[in-house]
């Protein structure tokens, strides 16, 4: 699988949704629209220090992002989850910035291969 | 059949019940766990709940653990966990929990579409069965009246029924069981009563 695939992988979700074009694009402008609240989320609970509120954020980000086929994302957020389990808070605010960067790469895959415009604020 | 799925994010909310909805099924959505408790305690509560294991509000096997605990006489829901590939020891707890059933996420479609199918035919089986039982136990009470000790007037023998009414003989039973009356007369009330008849006739 290349890096693409990895980001967003339009098969697999084209597939999960029974080749539904409209339903594609629909579960997209869901994903992107949803996408920025849940990191949101995530970013405010490690700033409070709350390990279970910040391991349930990443948690739901990991089951959105595997749901959409978004893969590497997926990974990434399962292995902050696995950090706040693990009491390891620091380092899973550390990867914060990568787990930012990595969702700004697989939204302009996403924009790429998918006829989805979502008006941005700062995410 | 209609199906409760409760999931707080929104994009596996919205896949799993356009997924369930191109199905033919009734889909109804809550985004917490406890949202869900408080639905499927409900009167006509969907018989068929798929749960996110993780939710705020309350965790999926919890939900399956209260469910259970609380079960009356009423068919029982058929639970569904949702779980995460690296989520293995979850599966168990949530069996033992009381779910039916487990889906690791991401689904395959057509996996998804035969645990669910199972889940339907499991809650059409247990409604048959339910209504079997209440024929059943219906059946059984009539019997029982019948069975039971009357009281009856030992000169014209009339019934008293449980409304404290004295009923005739025939009209009680005629309510209380399959049975009708044909009415005739026999040779000794014939002989008793038109004896005029009773010298050639037998029976009438």
């Amino acid at each position: 699988m290349g890096m693409n695939e990895q980001l967003y992988d339009g098969n697999a979700l084209r597939h999960r949704l029974m080749n539904d074009e409209a339903l594609v694009v629909l579960v997209a402008k869901e994903f992107l629209a949803d996408m920025p609240r849940q990191l949101t989320s995530l970013q405010a609970a490690l700033v409070a220090d709350d390990a279970a509120a910040s391991g349930r954020h990443a948690h739901s980000i990991k089951g959105a992002a595997a749901n959409m086929g978004t893969m590497a994302l997926s990974c990434a957020a399962a292995q902050m989850e696995r950090a706040c389990a693990e009491g390891r808070l620091a380092e899973a605010a550390a990867e914060l910035p990568a787990l930012q960067n990595l969702w700004r790469a697989t939204r302009a895959a996403i924009e790429t291969a998918l006829p989805v415009t979502v008006e941005r604020k700062s995410a | 059949v209609s199906i409760l799925i409760a999931e707080d994010d929104a994009t596996s909310r919205l896949i799993l019940a356009a997924i369930l909805t191109k199905w033919d099924f009734a889909v109804e959505t809550v985004e917490r766990g406890d949202e869900a408790l408080a639905r499927l305690q409900m009167p006509a509560a969907p018989k068929l709940a798929i749960l996110d294991r993780k939710m705020p509000g309350m965790e999926g096997a919890e939900i399956c653990r209260r469910l259970r605990a609380a079960q009356d006489n009423e068919a029982p829901c058929y639970l569904i966990l949702l779980t995460s590939q690296d989520d293995a020891a979850s599966v168990v707890e949530g069996l033992e929990a009381g779910a039916n059933d487990y889906i690791v996420k991401p689904y395959n479609p057509d996996e998804l579409r035969a645990r669910v199918q199972v889940g339907q035919r499991m809650v059409q089986l247990q409604e048959t069965l339910q209504q079997r039982v209440m024929d059943l136990q219906a059946a059984a009470a009539h019997i029982k009246v019948l069975q039971g000790i009357l009281p009856i007037c030992m000169y014209c023998h009339k019934i008293r029924d449980d409304q404290q009414s004295w009923q005739r003989i025939e009209a009680y039973i005629t309510r209380h069981s399959e049975a009708e009356f044909s009415h005739s007369i026999c040779p000794d009330c014939l002989a008793k009563h038109f004896p005029q008849y009773a010298a050639g006739e037998k029976q009438l």
